[in-house]
């Protein structure tokens, strides 16, 4: 790790946040609570992939921890980062293992399945409350769009930072 | 020179085994979805639940008669329910991301609302009729 991949490490956990932030703005209609667009899944997808799991973890939570800053919300940064670290571990072990049948596109609808589970299963955890896992099937049928979406953008991220780093590294 | 071995994908896009998985969850959800609302048919009568931090703080017979607006003051916050016509919703809420708002009103058996912050929960219930009254039906 030299002082070139902390710098561009570092700018791209800030393109998570700064995507996270814009994706507040973003106007949605209300599906469930806690869905989300999940656009910095892209970066923590891409860094796993290019720099391998454990930068892609500290990405990951590095991001959960300024979002927290930045929006002061500590309760919602529980659910965010239980949901960073799972997804960020699933994507990890399905990139590693299934690679060759899943695309980016499988291995993000993973990502963003895990981080739903993740963030529900606190917060029935945290409110004592089961039945808030009602809210599961609705929340996987809209993180398989956001996770296509995601995964597809990702595979056009690695693509073109792949080529970035053979160049100017 | 870091040499940084990347695995792109020969196809880049989607494999029949992505197509796969997403064919199955969505299954599996629409599924789950319909067990849902099959089991909310079941009931005769419903109730609103409201608890605080996991702990029952009020329970109502929802019919469509009752109008009543309930206000919850604790440590973290002030939330106000409304039951209405046989709906309720979250009216107000001190929390920050309103969540529990815009997620509008439920009418039943299964449906809950959540505020987060303020570990406040308003859930609806269904209870089955037992008895005579419940074969004649």
């Amino acid at each position: 790790m030299n002082t070139r991949e902390y710098i561009f490490l570092a700018l791209l956990t800030t393109g998570a946040l700064v995507l996270t932030i814009l994706e507040g703005m973003i106007p949605l209609p209300f599906i469930a609570p806690g869905a989300r667009l999940g656009l910095a899944n892209m970066v923590v997808l891409s860094v796993i992939v290019v720099f391998g799991f454990k930068k892609g973890l500290t990405v990951a939570v590095l991001k959960s921890i300024l979002v927290l800053l930045v929006a002061g919300n500590p309760i919602g940064f529980i659910y965010s980062i239980s949901g960073a670290i799972l997804s960020t571990i699933v994507m990890h072990l399905s990139y590693k293992y299934l690679n060759g049948y899943l695309s980016l596109i499988g291995v993000s609808v993973l990502g963003a399945l895990s981080h739903n589970t993740a963030q529900v299963v606190v917060a029935a955890a945290v409110l004592e409350n089961i039945k808030i896992l009602i809210y599961l099937p609705v929340m996987y049928i809209v993180s398989l769009f956001t996770g296509c979406f995601v995964g597809y953008a990702g595979i056009f991220i690695v693509r073109n930072l792949k080529k970035q780093i053979s160049i100017g590294w | 020179m870091i040499v940084i071995n990347v695995k792109i994908f020969e196809g880049d896009f989607m494999t029949k085994w992505d197509k796969m998985l997403i064919a199955l969850i969505l299954v599996l959800s629409i599924g789950a979805l319909v067990f849902i609302s099959a089991m909310a048919m079941n009931y005769d009568n419903s109730y609103v639940k409201i608890s605080i931090d996991g702990e029952l703080y009020k329970k109502y017979s929802l019919d469509g008669t009752l109008d009543k607006k309930i206000t919850i003051d604790t440590d973290k916050g002030t939330n106000v329910i409304h039951i209405e016509k046989g709906f309720v919703y979250m009216e107000e809420s001190s929390c920050p991301d309103k969540t529990c708002i815009k997620q509008g009103s439920i009418d039943r058996p299964g449906e809950i609302i959540v505020c987060l912050p303020n570990k406040v929960t308003v859930e609806i219930t269904g209870e089955t009729e037992s008895g005579p009254d419940a074969v004649s039906h």
